[in-house]
């Protein structure tokens, strides 16, 4: 059963960066990736249905406009049940403390493990399957 | 006598020793003049003794010449009769102002006598010798009569004149006593008196000269003499006054002196409070020097940090991509021929060996980016109470076997020389042992150049590790025999990005971060001493309560306070 991951990042080349480390996964039919350059597009996107099933929100933290932080408590607010994930080049306490806070399911520094990431993925994906 | 003023007490003196002397000298007269009257007596007594001699001898001539006159009738007789009468009269006068009864009688006797003879010689004239011898043998009665009478008179008159000059003698013995006796009373109480005035006046004398001298010495606590109302008294009073005055003087001197120490302290205070301001000011220059530094770091770290991260993730990710593209492609390059296979081979190969150093590079950036952003952390390590001893020892050994680990041939001799009793010390334990590993670190690499340096081999590194409780703060020495730093770069040390190590070495952040620890993090200082060829000693220290804001904030408020 093919899923839908959606990234939240204002730098274009993440979208190139996760297509191709995903190429197998999304050739095998695994995940479909959706990508967002804001917080204002993300939330667009997940107004409108996105197809197949979303199972999890990966975003940046800084970003111009709404941070991936408020993205956060939004998402939180509009679908309690999804998880979110924090990408952020910045790991300090503060900001895990308050992701933490706010329920995001994961945070994972820059530069991201892709093994690590997958891993996790996988783990939010059995249930389903 | 202090009550009654020295003049008055010397007039009273004068007018007594004059009254004693007026006194003395009535009694000595008033005794003369006795004596004087009685030697007066006793001469009248002494004439009337010998009038009454004389009377009788005057009186002894009457009879001879009445009888003769009365028997022979002869003029010449009769005027002796007569002569010796007159004197008779004569004596008998002097006679009556000492027994007038006497005289009285005498003169009725001798009258009585002359005319029982006169009688008598008339008989005898008119031849009645019978009737003239009865009448003579009654004047003999008479006559005999008289010269008794006259004898005892001369008796007593004697006996009077004796008794008179023993009298007169006695009295004047008396008064010689008298005299001697008052004399010397009179003496004795004038020396009395003189005595107890001289005293009255010279005890207060000599107690208000050594009062005097006392405070002429500077012996201002002397206890000053009772004061009269005599002229003492008011001297004392005046003395009293200028010691009151020199005590006065004496205190004001003191708070003068008082106030000039305290002027002089607080000077100091002053010069004290400006040497720390104008330190406090070069500390906050260099703190927001290196503050200004550390920020730019970190948004410099913060800008490159991205862009490195798709450079690493694309350069691992290409190197997948080329292992895929070599599998997919192996039917394509096997049906090459040998050398077009040998230069894909050899393509192939150098694309992921370039990838592969692309992405060695990214991570060496990774880290000194890494570094760089440990600047803008604010402090989010917890304060925590530990042994200082225990966390220099463990960073030492940490720091010694990592450097052994990454060079066989190192070696240094450690010496530790740790304060006994140290007390727990708050601090944020990691990032203090990042602090310690660095300068640790510096020293060995310091201490191993400078063997390199000697070729003999005599060169013995040696790295000190010295640790010390000041009381309100904590002190960490760290000491190296190595090459030593430069007077010129002294000031750079704690710049970013300063090293003098070769590229690929150090990142020039060690120290820097080091700085912003020890200063902001703790509120602690760093200094360095050095001597090139010689040693390198870092001194940190740390205050034992900080109130956790940064070096600036609290350099700020010190200074303002």
């Amino acid at each position: 059963m093919t899923v839908s991951i959606l990234i939240v990042d204002d730098e274009p080349d993440v979208a190139v960066l996760f297509s191709q480390q995903f190429r197998r996964e999304a050739r095998e039919g695994a995940y479909v990736l959706h990508f967002a350059l804001s917080a204002a597009e993300a939330l667009e996107r997940l107004a409108t249905d996105i197809e197949p099933q979303l199972i999890v929100i990966l975003s940046d933290i800084n970003m111009p406009g709404m941070d991936g932080l408020a993205l956060l408590r939004e998402i939180k607010t509009r679908r309690p049940d999804l998880p979110v994930m924090m990408l952020t080049a910045y790991g300090d306490e503060e900001r895990r403390r308050r992701a933490a806070e706010y329920g995001a399911a994961e945070f994972v520094t820059k530069p991201v493990d892709f093994d690590f990431l997958k891993e996790r993925l996988r783990r939010l994906h059995a249930p389903l399957t | 006598m202090p009550s009654v003023s020295i003049r008055a007490r010397l007039i009273f003196l004068s007018v007594l020793l004059l009254a004693i002397l007026v006194l003395s000298s009535a009694l000595l007269i008033r005794e003369l003049a006795r004596d004087s009257r009685s030697l007066a007596e006793e001469a009248t007594l002494v004439s009337v003794v010998k009038n009454a001699n004389s009377a009788s001898k005057h009186f002894g001539d009457l009879k001879y010449w009445v009888m003769d006159a009365a028997v022979t009738q002869l003029a010449r007789s009769q005027q002796a009769a007569e002569a010796a009468k007159a004197g008779l009269d004569s004596d008998l006068k002097a006679i009556s102002a000492v027994d007038p009864a006497f005289v009285a009688a005498i003169k009725r006797e001798v009258d009585a006598m002359t005319d029982l003879a006169r009688q008598a010689g008339v008989a005898y004239s008119s031849d009645d010798s019978a009737a003239g011898n009865a009448l003579l043998e009654q004047a003999k009665s008479h006559v005999l009569t008289i010269d008794s009478e006259i004898d005892k008179v001369v008796d007593r008159v004697e006996q009077q004149a004796v008794a008179r000059r023993d009298a007169s003698t006695r009295q004047a013995k008396l008064a010689v006593k008298l005299a001697i006796v008052g004399g010397l009373g009179a003496l004795a109480l004038a020396l009395g008196f003189t005595a107890l005035t001289v005293r009255s006046i010279t005890v207060p004398l000599k107690q208000l000269e050594r009062s005097m001298a006392s405070i002429t010495r500077g012996e201002l606590d002397v206890a000053m003499p009772p004061t009269g109302v005599d002229e003492i008294g008011a001297m004392t009073r005046t003395l009293g006054m200028l010691r009151d005055s020199l005590i006065e003087r004496g205190r004001l001197e003191r708070e003068r002196q008082r106030a000039e120490a305290e002027i002089r302290v607080a000077r100091d205070a002053a010069e004290a409070a400006l040497h720390d301001l104008k330190a406090a000011q070069a500390n906050l220059i260099q703190a927001e020097k290196m503050a200004s530094l550390g920020q730019l770091t970190a948004g410099v770290a913060h800008e490159i940090k991205n862009p490195l991260n798709f450079v690493n993730n694309f350069a691992s990710l290409s190197i997948g991509l080329l292992d895929e593209l070599k599998a997919v492609a192996a039917s394509a390059f096997a049906a090459l021929d040998h050398r077009q296979r040998g230069q894909v081979y050899e393509v192939t190969e150098m694309l992921t060996g370039n990838l592969e150093r692309i992405a060695e590079h990214g991570k060496r950036a990774d880290n000194i980016v890494k570094s760089m952003l440990a600047h803008s952390r604010s402090g989010g390590g917890a304060r925590q109470s530990v042994d200082l001893n225990a966390l220099v020892d463990e960073s030492l050994n940490l720091a010694y076997h990592g450097a052994r680990a990454q060079d066989q041939n190192f070696n240094i001799t450690l010496e530790r020389d740790y304060g006994k009793d140290i007390a727990p010390v708050e601090l944020v334990p990691q990032d203090m042992t990042r602090v310690l590993l660095n300068l640790f670190a510096n020293g060995f690499y310091a201490a191993n150049k400078r063997r390199r340096a000697t070729n003999s081999g005599a060169f013995r590194p040696v790295l000190t590790v010295i640790t010390r409780d000041l009381g309100n703060a904590v002190e960490v020495r760290v000491r190296d025999n190595g090459i030593g730093i430069p007077d010129d770069i002294k000031d750079k040390l704690f710049q970013p990005f300063f090293t003098t190590k070769p590229p690929g070495e150090g990142t020039g952040l060690g120290l820097s971060i080091s700085y912003e620890i020890v200063t902001k993090q703790h509120g602690g200082t760093i200094k360095v001493a050095s001597e090139v060829g010689a040693f390198t000693e870092f001194s940190v220290s740390l205050p034992r309560r900080f109130p956790g804001r940064g070096a600036a904030d609290s350099l700020a408020a010190s200074t303002a306070s």
